[in-house]
């Protein structure tokens, strides 16, 4: 019993701790950077700016952030791919349906109507929202983001108002991406009591046996059942 | 000379509001010396009462002389023709000319621009300042490149709200010196209008002006650099998809707080028990 509460069980392998990485050294700087631009007429944007030294620097960061973010997002489709191959790609991130009944019960459970929660997989709908608004909001980031860094190469096939609109999409959908990070992520893995002040399977890639059977109890039950 | 002198010395220092019609027997002539003009001038109370309207005849010595002007001679642009009457005032026709004498480019572009043809509209003063002129590289100067949004927007409100939404006006903002302001496209004395064959701005040579920065022509040739962000129109588009955002994010984000919230409730309440 002792030496089962002590077990460690993988999470994530290397690759994926390593995007991991990439995309939250990209994301932070985009957003510090694109906030910055975004709220440009704003006294405290102005002054923050200054600590770049000129906004020709700061704009600079955001388009080398861009790359890495672009290179973090290439760098999954080939681990996908990759894994896709050696027959290892279970699809647990993918969304089903089994995660709509999933948040009606976790909600039921939240506000008391039900005494016993959902039990997740490897990933719940919690994660999966991350994951969807990581890989829906970085192609609408990457894809604007090149029409504005490129306008004239662009405007060679795409109309004047496309152009134009990017700006907004940009702006608009980058303000969402930093307002879920900073709400529903930094709850999920720091804020959360549970795991206060942080869950560190990002730097571990591992779980304690604890975490598996209240979080990830039928991932716990799967894992099992391969070991016998 | 002497008699002026102690003239004005009495009446700066014994009366608080002095009006010019008490003063009236000052004689101003083209030889007056600086010094002599800041006797009275300095007097922030020096008041002249023109068309029942008060205008005050005070001038900030100290801003003066930090001014790109601050060692010239008070006569040198306020040119008497007549007694009492200064030779600038705020009349911008005379204003040019006398700018001009010295600063003969500037206004010779100004000459043609839409301003002076518009019966003056703005003349030097109202993009440059009056006694506190300074270099327009400088931070504080009305007519540098962020400063200027403000200075034309006085006049073309609409047009320096819609270029501050766009990326160019807040790149400005945050002091980028490689992003266009408002002369780098309109030009800065010679400014003319976009109907005008002869305007950078023109259809003609839009292309050429865009790609200044952004290399081949294609930009320019359908710019639309200001535009109102209205549901109808070349702007339609843009007001929809900041629209649709600004709900999207409305409702993703209130949905995740009211989820952290159940959840965070949820838990402290079964931690208690």
């Amino acid at each position: 019993m002792d030496l089962d509460s002590a077990k460690v069980y993988d999470r994530w392998d290397f690759h994926q701790r390593f995007q991991h990485w990439l995309i939250m050294l990209s994301f932070t700087l985009l957003a510090i950077t694109g906030l910055l631009i975004k709220f440009a007429f704003e006294p405290w944007a102005q002054s923050l700016a200054k600590v770049f030294g000129s906004f020709e620097v700061l704009f600079n960061i955001h388009l080398m952030a861009a790359v890495i973010m672009i290179v973090a997002a290439v760098y999954h489709i080939v681990y996908l791919i990759i894994k896709f191959s050696q027959g290892k790609l279970r699809g647990t991130m993918f969304p089903r349906f089994q995660d709509l009944k999933d948040l009606y019960a976790n909600i039921g459970y939240l506000t008391g109507r039900t005494k016993e929660g959902p039990r997740f997989g490897k990933y719940s709908y919690k994660e999966k929202v991350d994951y969807l608004a990581e890989y829906w909001g970085t192609p609408v980031m990457v894809l604007t983001g090149l029409i504005l860094w490129f306008p004239g190469t662009a405007n060679t096939f795409l109309p004047r108002w496309v152009i134009e609109s990017s700006h907004f999409m940009h702006q608009g959908e980058g303000l969402l991406a930093i307002l879920v990070i900073f709400t529903w992520h930094l709850y999920a893995v720091h804020f959360v009591p549970d795991y206060f002040p942080m869950n560190r399977v990002w730097l571990t890639g591992k779980v304690s046996r604890e975490v598996m059977e209240h979080e990830y109890p039928l991932e716990l039950e799967r894992m099992e059942r391969e070991e016998k | 000379m002497k008699k002026v002198f102690f003239l004005t010395v009495f009446l700066c220092v014994f009366s608080l509001n002095v009006d010019i019609a008490q003063a009236q027997q000052v004689t101003h002539s083209n030889t007056m010396d600086k010094e002599l003009c800041f006797t009275c001038h300095q007097n922030q109370n020096l008041t002249v009462t023109r068309n029942n309207q008060k205008i005050s005849l005070y001038v900030d010595r100290a801003q003066y002389e930090k001014s790109v002007h601050g060692t010239k001679q008070c006569v040198s642009c306020h040119n008497f023709k007549e007694p009492y009457q200064t030779g600038m005032s705020t009349d911008p026709s005379r204003m040019s000319e006398q700018c001009g004498s010295c600063h003969y480019q500037a206004w010779s572009g100004y000459r043609d621009s839409v301003h002076a043809g518009n019966n003056m509209s703005a003349s030097c003063a109202t993009c440059h300042g009056g006694h506190n002129i300074t270099k327009v590289a400088g931070a504080d100067s009305p007519a540098n490149k962020k400063n200027q949004v403000q200075s034309c927007g006085n006049c073309h409100q609409k047009v320096a709200v819609q270029y501050q939404e766009s990326f160019h006006g807040k790149a400005v903002a945050l002091g980028a010196t490689t992003s266009p302001s408002c002369t780098d496209c309109h030009g800065a004395h010679k400014v003319l209008s976009s109907k005008n064959p002869g305007s950078q701005t023109s259809e003609e040579k839009t292309p050429s002006l865009c790609s200044k920065c952004h290399g081949g022509a294609v930009l320019g040739l359908n710019a639309v650099e200001h535009y109102a962000m209205t549901p109808q129109g070349f702007g339609a588009p843009m007001y929809w998809v900041k629209k649709i955002f600004m709900w999207l994010i409305l409702l993703v984000v209130g949905f995740f707080l009211i989820h952290i919230l159940l959840d965070l409730f949820h838990k402290l309440r079964t931690r208690r028990s």
